[in-house]
């Protein structure tokens, strides 16, 4: 990636009917780091996200943001695994190559279901994993792209919470020197994770100081817990109204 | 295993209860024929019976594999192309308001008495069952994974090959087991309209010579021929969705 170009710049609005979601949008993405995005449901966060990938929206959307560079490419990791549930794990994470035609990679496949512990499981079905395991297929899957951008709309959120911490933490490992994209409503797993942070209040999105450690964070970090603390004061206000 | 001796525990069932109301109502053999009297009349006929046999059951094959390209075929422009969605449906609803007796002897008329009436007369039948049941299975489909599939570069084929008609298997699935059931049907019918050959013109045949047990074993055979077809069908099916066990009757 060409060295000046350190991140790139996200600006507009964004209107649901007559509605408006998000006025004057802001958001940088700075190349390399992980970028987060939190909000309560129906925040528009999502939307956002679909919007910085490219992805045809209803015709409700009205949306007027643009991007500062068009030329990235996307992979996408969301709270459904999105497996198919015919195709055996090594199928799924091959299915990039597969549906453009390309000769598939197995080494690098087989490489990555070992980084993610599924070397066990190549051959099995969606439907005989787990809800984390499917989550580290999908994980194995979005790195097998190698794509510029990796877009994340609540990855973890459908695991419980021991499985989810681990896969965190995998997670992290595994991309902490991509961009990374993420939108999430736990104030504490971004905070965990992000190198960036932004939230949605008021149809508006504003950045966060961070504490100034760095990634991954531990749970235990009194400013992190000052910026938890800090974060769902201001989430709770624009929930109440 | 078990499922062919469960076949078997209703066709011994059937076949007593039959009895039974032959024995009970005394009914003469132009009425109802005892099962005896069937088998009999079966295997004194075998040669006729065979003969007629082959010509249905060809009909019926060339009908089905013919029904299954068109629905298939019909179901991807539907899924392609919103504009022939648009135009089409209500005329494919419309052949179907129409019933397929009135068409018969349209058919006969303008196809002639041969073997091809039938084969149109099961296309007609089991066409419409294929081609909703596959249109229903290849826009169920989460948007998020087309969107996923975009993303890495699918192009409308390979989206079409590998991610759609997979998905749209189970629904397929069930839109075939009715075609099997209801493709024995056409031909039958093609062949009451206008045919010299075939089990529908052996029944009719029977029928006309008060030879009641002849017919008897002609709807048995068709009954064979169906429980087979739909039991072949079905087999294949549940090979095919494998991963989608919920789909699979048995």
């Amino acid at each position: 990636m060409d060295k000046k170009n350190l991140s790139f710049l996200l600006e507009g609005s964004l209107k649901i009917s007559q509605e408006i979601l998000f006025s004057d949008v802001k958001l940088k993405i700075n190349f390399n780091k992980w970028t987060s995005i939190i909000g309560v449901s129906g925040s528009g966060k999502s939307t956002l996200l679909k919007i910085i990938a490219g992805m045809d929206l209803p015709d409700v959307f009205k949306s007027t943001i643009k991007s500062s560079n068009k030329n990235y490419s996307f992979s996408w990791m969301a709270q459904n695994d999105l497996l198919l549930p015919w195709a055996s794990v090594i199928n799924n994470v091959t299915l990039g190559q597969k549906l453009r035609g390309e000769k598939l990679d197995k080494e690098r496949a087989l490489s990555l279901l070992d980084q993610v512990g599924l070397i066990n499981e190549v051959n099995a079905l969606p439907s005989t994993l787990s809800g984390g395991m499917r989550q580290r297929v999908a994980l194995a899957r979005t790195l097998m792209e190698d794509k510029n951008i990796i877009l994340m709309d609540e990855p973890f959120s459908a695991l419980d919470s021991i499985t989810r911490s681990a896969m965190q933490k995998l997670t992290w490992k595994l991309l902490k020197d991509k961009t990374v994209i993420m939108v999430t409503h736990d104030p504490l797993e971004a905070l965990l994770l992000s190198n960036d942070l932004y939230y949605i209040i008021k149809n508006k999105l504003r950045s966060i100081k961070l504490p100034n450690s760095k990634p991954f964070r531990t749970v235990n970090d009194e400013n992190l817990l000052y910026s938890h603390k800090f974060i769902l004061n201001k989430l709770e206000k624009s929930y109440i109204r | 295993m078990n499922y062919f001796y469960k076949y078997l525990f209703s066709f011994i069932i059937f076949i007593t209860i039959w009895w039974l109301i032959q024995y009970i109502t005394d009914s003469p053999s132009y009425i109802l024929p005892s099962p005896y009297r069937v088998f009999l009349s079966i295997k004194n006929n075998l040669h006729l019976l065979a003969y007629h046999s082959i010509i249905t059951f060809l009909e019926i094959l060339v009908g089905f594999i013919l029904g299954l390209i068109f629905g298939m075929y019909t179901g991807i422009l539907f899924i392609i192309s919103k504009s022939m969605r648009k135009w089409m449906l209500p005329f494919i609803v419309l052949t179907q308001a129409i019933p397929v007796f009135a068409i018969a002897p349209i058919l006969t008329l303008w196809i002639g008495y041969g073997i091809w009436s039938k084969i149109i007369m099961t296309v007609l039948i089991i066409y419409f069952p294929i081609t909703i049941a596959f249109y229903d299975g290849l826009k169920r489909i989460d948007p998020m994974i087309i969107n996923l599939a975009k993303m890495m570069g699918a192009n409308t084929f390979s989206m079409l090959l590998k991610i759609r008609i997979p998905f749209a298997l189970p629904q397929l699935s069930s839109g075939l087991k009715l075609a099997a059931a209801f493709a024995p049907m056409g031909a039958v019918i093609g062949e009451w309209v206008g045919s010299s050959e075939g089990l529908g013109y052996l029944m009719l045949y029977a029928s006309g010579r008060v030879q009641i047990d002849l017919m008897f074993s002609s709807i048995i055979i068709l009954a064979i021929f169906t429980i087979l077809l739909y039991n072949f069908v079905s087999y294949v099916s549940n090979i095919i969705t494998r991963w989608d066990p919920k789909s699979h009757i048995n």
